[in-house]
């Protein structure tokens, strides 16, 4: 195996196009696991660590952020956000442990595309937006059009995330990560990420989104039509929470069976809910 | 192409240039080359933290870095906290509670509360030790005596001594 470390973009893109099945690393740590189980054995391995200004984390005026790559998990969770926003901050909390977050990092673990991990599902909450470079230039991916399949991304072999970009949150929307899990720092059993927009105790507009419980983070029009134009009454709720248990397709793993994973979806999109929603009632 | 190469490392202050090969961890070479044994291999995933070692001031697990991603970055080994104010503390607190038995955990523990300690605003109470050490598994004590240490230790550390950090 050749490790590189190009200083550009450019220079990146270029050496994951001259090497078939090369993999890119940031913070290691969920590549180096990888390597050292020995479940991966790329030819080469492209380190992002010299490529400049992929840890930036940029808050503008409007309200939209817009975050390197390589901002690490750490950053992300000490970042105050507006609005739903905060759904991802709140998710990086909960990322495994303080010194895998120290250097973990946010673009690592969108295209580890590990449905279990918590970044997953609260940026397809948050709606972001992937760029992509690779040799023809730079393309934006949709979050929700990011996750193909169990560690599996939209990204072209020869392509590399390089920035992840938030739209502005619209005026009343409030953001919460629920996190279940066995023990503290641990993979979710469980994960739902919302994204409320409320007016006047309303419901306007919703994204709910669950973690461990598909190949991808699964999100649903119908159940976030469900709560759209309610009061989030407990009946809206609920519908709600039917929609993602009925098309939940969990793993049956040591941190719970396929079945139980499936029971605990209704619930745990209630507190996620409440959690969110109580944020608007705070004092601001 | 895949043969080591010799990678200059910054290790408790020393400058060090062990050969090491693209796949090699952090953890690999500080054992195995720079023959500091105190970082511990656990779990070999970035699961158990009786690896970890600072990195540029934070806690890091050594088995999760590649040596050759770590030049130009400084590493301290528990070794290297020998003359630290807050390690000694929670040597000496560890000691008196009790809070070892095999010791295998022990050194990755102390780092990971003095990376605590030193960016801590005040003394940690027993709930923000206990979710700080979430990622550093023993499987002899329990927890309870490494916590109650770690509560003493930090109330002696920090915030309380001129030059420490904290209120």
């Amino acid at each position: 195996m050749q490790l590189f470390h190009p200083t550009t973009i450019d220079e990146a893109v270029a050496l994951l196009a001259a090497h078939d099945e090369a993999r890119c690393i940031a913070g290691g740590q969920s590549l180096v696991a990888m390597l050292n189980l020995g479940l991966l054995d790329p030819p080469a391995l492209v380190s992002l660590r010299k490529v400049e200004g992929l840890d930036r984390l940029t808050r503008h005026a409007d309200g939209s952020v817009a975050m390197g790559a390589a901002v690490t998990q750490a950053a992300l969770a000490s970042t105050d956000l507006p609005g739903a926003l905060a759904v991802l901050s709140e998710a990086a909390q909960q990322v495994a442990h303080p010194a895998i977050r120290n250097f973990g990092t946010v673009g690592g673990a969108l295209c580890h595309a590990d449905p279990a991990a918590d970044l997953p599902p609260a940026f397809v909450a948050a709606d972001a937006r992937l760029t992509a470079i690779g040799p023809d230039g730079a393309r934006s991916i949709r979050a929700e059009d990011f996750f193909l399949d169990y560690l599996t991304t939209a990204l072209a072999e020869d392509e590399i995330l390089t920035e992840i970009r938030l739209p502005p949150p619209p005026p009343g929307s409030v953001g919460a990560y629920h996190k279940f899990a066995r023990v503290d720092g641990d993979y979710a059993t469980v994960s739902v990420a919302v994204a409320l927009t409320l007016e006047d105790g309303i419901c306007r507009a919703a994204r709910v989104v669950l973690g461990s419980c598909a190949a991808q983070p699964l999100r649903l029009d119908a159940a976030d039509a469900a709560l759209a134009d309610t009061q989030l009454d407990s009946d809206a709720v609920a519908r709600a929470g039917a929609l993602l248990q009925d098309s939940a397709e969990p793993l049956a793993d040591m941190r719970g069976s396929a079945d139980y994973r499936r029971r605990i979806i209704p619930g745990l999109v209630a507190r996620a809910v409440e959690a969110a929603r109580a944020r608007s009632e705070a004092p601001a | 192409m895949t043969a080591a190469v010799a990678v200059v490392l910054a290790v408790n202050g020393e400058a060090l240039s062990p050969l090491a090969g693209p796949g090699e961890t952090l953890l690999d070479i500080l054992r195995s080359r720079a023959e500091l044994t105190g970082s511990k291999r656990g779990c070999n995933t970035g699961v158990c933290g009786a690896c970890t070692v600072l990195v540029d001031g934070k806690a890091a697990r050594s088995c999760l870095m590649l040596a050759a991603d770590c030049a130009g970055r400084e590493i301290v080994t528990i070794e290297g906290l020998d003359g630290d104010p807050h390690a000694a503390l929670l040597r000496e607190e560890m000691a008196g509670a009790g809070a070892v038995q095999c010791g295998y955990c022990t050194p990755g523990i102390i780092v990971a509360l003095t990376d605590l300690f030193r960016g801590a605003a005040g003394p940690p109470d027993a709930g923000a030790v206990r979710h700080w050490l979430g990622g550093n598994i023993c499987r002899c004590t329990g927890y309870v005596s490494i916590v109650e240490a770690a509560v003493k230790a930090g109330r002696r550390a920090v915030g309380s001594e001129p030059g420490m950090p904290g209120q």
